[in-house]
């Protein structure tokens, strides 16, 4: 393809042969062609902007004698015109043609040529695809007052159209058929990101056909998805669910930037990630079960294929809390029981994790959390006899609502809970699913062990660096403690670290001394924590304030030694 | 604030000039001036544009402005295109100069290499690059439009001038009337515009753009520049600027006959329905034309004799979308219809009066104790049944 080589007179033959097949694409086929070479024809014409720009027309056209040839065709195609920034390219490479003092009489043809491109682009000599011009020119308007509400009342008028059609659906005689609706979707190709179409984008985006078979080109589903992902059209959410929900790759493509962006910009900000997860749109849309079950689908292969990273549990807790928000400002038309969601699970256990915490007194979250842990157990006895597949599920199902299994962690250090053992199952399952009855037992012991130990911590003064150390393990030559095991005692010492005035004294510290996966764990689980206590309104209580400032220091102390 | 009137007082001059031969001895220099002198005005736009007072001492300094350009030179000198008639304008003075002087075949060589030159991204613009690229993208969006409007119009229907494209381009061009009316500095300068216009234009055309502009529902002002919201231009737009059309056209016998000769009938009903001035004006032509027909006892049908060549078909269809429109338009058409029977003496028989046949396709043919002497005769009417006078 020609944007593989960097070789411009070979790219120049290529673009000057597709320029002249083209002609003004009439048909549907090159107006295709035309869709699919758009944004490679723009880097191209980008580059021969900037060999151009640096030469005079003389030597322009030694370089490139057909460059009169490719560029006049290129304005003279509406297609190419109408995409992005081709148009200002092109008039930019017109201004480097023009000869200041024309010389000789080639020169001056060019120069007259130029301009009656320039004007031809501009349309300020003639108005109007017809002659429609003259009326305007009478009442003294030029082609900047002409166009913009030209191109409203065609919008109007096709937008219109396409309503009426729709509603006129199931009669006998429909207006458009379908072909036109298609050939119309792909005319949008080179227009999508022009502020002035998007109520027709949005109008093609909800119309079907009477047939199942797509009516919109896949060009034009692709487009408005890109150009949505980007950010550089705003679609409104009725629109955006129904391109999700007639096109599967762009459904997946939107999710699958979600997660990159999540990750790699915003890791430790819980807040940026919400934000960034709700104008997704992503949430709203999942209103719809099909298109739930699709992104939920993704983030069970991201969580088998990372062996459940806390970046991938985050990403699934932040988009089901704003899906549970988008959920409940919905439902109050809709429409569909929670168990179109997650039709795997059992329904009761959808219903206690679904609870906010937010509106139960906190003296009752334990009593809750132990509500939580009976029904997850029982599910799990019953479990032996069934398949893993299904344990899995409820698993799964519990990761969504994590925001209790940190509420678990942190009603255990502070010694609310009346029995513990219960809290800690929840805990042990978070982190550790899939052990079987015997393994189970074993796992909770350790379990034990490391709250005892941690409980310890609390009546030790002074606190020092080493005793977190050897609680965590790392003084002993080889912790024999199963990966899990590990995890969840960091999120004990976390909680520990944040609510005892000597475990915060020494957390910095602490923390530095750790390796860098376990430390960015440990930042990730402040952020969380800080954030989730200002979201629940319980900050005041807690020493929410040391949280921020040690979120704060690590952060500068992290960015540092990066540097460094 | 006399100062910046009297900049866009040379400004307008400026702008003016560019579309003249005068622009023809411009050079660079002159060029890069008037494009900086564009850009400032473009800024007061975009600071005074919220700002009622200011923005309304300006506002009044153009229409000064053009009073006095007109008495110079004759109305509607401000008429030609591309000129400074607004405050609304002066948020697009750069793209207005550009564009008149790239349509100028009189600016040439260093001229217009230096307007080429603003239009490329690597120029040195030490006072404002933003304004630059203002104008440089601004310019681009035009074209992208442009080409966006040649694709729709392809959808609109098929061949060169689809079917379903000339209501669109020609409620745009009612919508530019309505606009340009809107900005004439006094009253009475829009029926010296509409004078001009009716002379100039072609007239079927012209008429069908005055009805669409008559019949656009009253609507906010469409904003000049997308991009910039403009909130003392959010008046309306719709009956206030038709009031001075429909003055013009109720003054003009010629141009109101014309319309009711060649508007189709539901749309001149429309008209009618939404004007009670113009349905006067209507029901009277038709019953003056209607009186000229003549009952052609040969081929059994009313033919028209007039001038304006009126059918009886025509006048029946006529009268038949008046009687569909709001009771008030309905029985006004049928008062009139009425009375001309009774003047003609009220014969119930087909043939004798064209308003008794006309009620009677209406199926309004009741006069009391008529309803017997009303049976048509199947090929030639009723003209034996004289003495059925009541």
């Amino acid at each position: 393809m020609a944007q593989d080589t960097l070789d411009l007179p070979l790219n120049f033959k290529f673009w000057l042969n597709k320029a002249v097949a083209w002609g003004q694409a009439t048909t549907f086929e090159s107006q295709q062609d035309v869709c699919l070479h758009l944004p490679q024809l723009q880097k191209f014409l980008q580059q021969i902007y900037e060999t151009l720009k640096h030469m005079d027309f003389p030597v322009a056209i030694q370089r490139f004698p057909l460059i009169g040839q490719l560029l006049g065709r290129l304005c003279w195609n509406p297609f190419v015109i109408g995409y992005d920034e081709n148009q200002k390219i092109l008039m930019w490479c017109l201004c480097c043609l023009y000869c200041s003092e024309p010389r000789n009489p080639i020169e001056l043809e060019a120069n007259i040529w130029i301009r009656s491109l320039l004007c031809h682009l501009l349309s300020s000599s003639k108005l109007g695809p017809n002659e429609v011009g003259t009326i305007s020119q009478a009442l003294g308007y030029t082609s900047p007052d002409y166009y913009p509400k030209l191109l409203k009342n065609m919008v109007l008028s096709l937008v219109t159209e396409l309503r009426v059609n729709h509603l006129n659906g199931f009669s006998i005689r429909k207006i458009i058929p379908d072909r036109p609706v298609k050939a119309m979707s792909l005319l949008c190709v080179p227009l999508l990101t022009l502020p002035d179409i998007l109520p027709l984008l949005e109008a093609l985006l909800t119309y079907h056909g009477d047939e199942p078979k797509e009516v919109l080109c896949s060009e034009f589903l692709e487009g408005v998805n890109e150009a949505f992902l980007q950010k550089k059209i705003a679609l409104s959410e009725s629109a955006i669910l129904s391109l999700w929900l007639r096109h599967l790759p762009s459904l997946e493509k939107a999710t699958l930037n979600l997660f990159e962006n999540l990750i790699s910009r915003h890791r430790n900000f819980p807040q940026e990630m919400e934000c960034f997860t709700k104008d997704s749109l992503l949430p709203q849309a999942a209103c719809h079960p099909s298109i739930f079950r699709i992104v939920d689908e993704i983030f069970r292969n991201a969580l088998l294929e990372t062996n459940g990273t806390s970046e991938v549990l985050t990403i699934i807790q932040v988009f089901t809390r704003c899906f549970v928000q988008a959920f409940q400002k919905d439902n109050q038309q809709l429409k569909f029981p929670l168990k179109s969601y997650f039709p795997y699970a059992s329904s009761s256990l959808i219903m206690v994790l679904l609870q906010n915490p937010k509106d139960l007194p906190i003296g009752r979250w334990c009593q809750h959390l132990n509500y939580i842990s009976e029904t997850l157990q029982k599910i799990v006895e019953d479990q032996s006899i069934q398949s893993c597949g299904n344990l899995f599920e409820h698993w799964f199902l519990f990761i969504h609502f994590g925001e209790w299994a940190d509420i678990a962690a942190e009603e255990l250090l502070m010694l609310r809970a009346e029995s513990p053992a219960a809290l800690l199952w929840l805990l042990a399952f978070y982190y550790n699913p899939c052990d079987r009855n015997q393994k189970r037992t074993q796992t909770m012991v350790d379990a034990r062990e490391a709250h005892g130990c941690i409980m310890k911590l609390f009546s030790r003064t002074p606190l020092s660096v080493k005793d977190l150390q050897a609680v965590a393990g790392e003084s002993s030559e080889a912790d024999t403690r199963h990966p899990y095991i590990q995890r969840l005692m960091r999120h004990l010492l976390l909680n520990f670290l944040l609510l005892s005035p000597e475990g915060h004294k020494i957390a910095q510290e602490f923390i530095t001394t750790q390796t860098d996966e376990i430390a960015n764990e440990f930042l990730n689980l402040i952020a969380h924590t800080t954030y989730r206590w200002r979201r629940l309104g319980i900050e005041t209580l807690r020493p929410g304030k040391l949280a921020r400032d040690l979120l704060q220091e690590l952060q500068c102390y992290r960015t540092k030694s990066v540097l460094l | 604030m006399e100062l910046l009137l009297e900049q866009l007082e040379r400004f307008a001059e400026v702008l003016a000039a560019s579309r003249t031969r005068h622009a023809g001895s411009w050079g660079r220099v002159a060029v890069r001036r008037s494009l900086r002198w564009a850009r400032y005005l473009r800024h007061v736009h975009g600071r005074f544009r919220r700002r009622g007072p200011v923005r309304a001492a300006l506002e009044e300094g153009l229409r000064g402005l053009r009073l006095q350009a007109e008495a110079h030179a004759g109305p509607c000198s401000a008429s030609g295109p591309g000129q400074l008639r607004s405050f609304e304008g002066l948020g697009r003075a750069d793209q207005l100069l550009a564009l008149g002087l790239l349509d100028n075949a009189a600016v040439q060589g260093p001229a217009l290499h230096e307007l080429l030159r603003h239009l490329r991204p690597e120029r040195e613009e030490p006072e404002g690059p933003e304004d630059e690229s203002g104008l440089r993208d601004r310019l681009a969006e035009l074209a992208r439009r442009r080409a966006a409007s040649q694709l729709l119009l392809q959808l609109l229907g098929p061949g060169p001038s689809p079917a379903q494209a000339e209501p669109v381009l020609r409620r745009t061009e009612a919508e530019l009337l309505l606009l340009r009316l809107h900005e004439e500095p006094e009253v009475g300068a829009e029926a010296l515009l509409l004078d001009r216009l009716w002379v100039q234009l072609p007239r079927p055309r012209w008429l069908d753009v005055v009805t669409e502009a008559l019949l656009l529902q009253p609507m906010p002002r469409p904003d000049r520049d997308e991009d910039e919201e403009d909130p003392g231009s959010q008046t309306d737009l719709g009956q206030s600027a038709a009031e001075p059309l429909l003055a013009w056209l109720l003054a003009h016998p010629a141009a109101l006959a014309t319309l009711c000769r060649l508007l189709p009938a539901p749309v001149l009903a429309s008209l009618a329905a939404g004007y009670s001035a113009l349905a006067k004006a209507f029901l009277d032509l038709l019953a003056q034309w209607g009186s000229r027909l003549h009952f052609d006892l040969i081929q059994g049908t009313w033919v028209g004799t007039g001038p304006e060549r009126l059918s009886w078909e025509r006048l029946r269809d006529c009268f038949r979308c008046f009687c569909q429109c709001p009771a008030s338009l309905r029985n006004e058409a049928l008062r009139v219809l009425k009375d001309y029977r009774t003047r003609d003496g009220s014969f119930g028989a087909p043939g004798l009066s064209v308003w008794t046949d006309l009620l009677q396709d209406l199926g309004e043919n009741e006069p009391p104790g008529e309803a017997e002497a009303a049976e048509p005769g199947a090929e030639m009417p009723g003209i034996l049944d004289l003495g059925c006078k009541p």
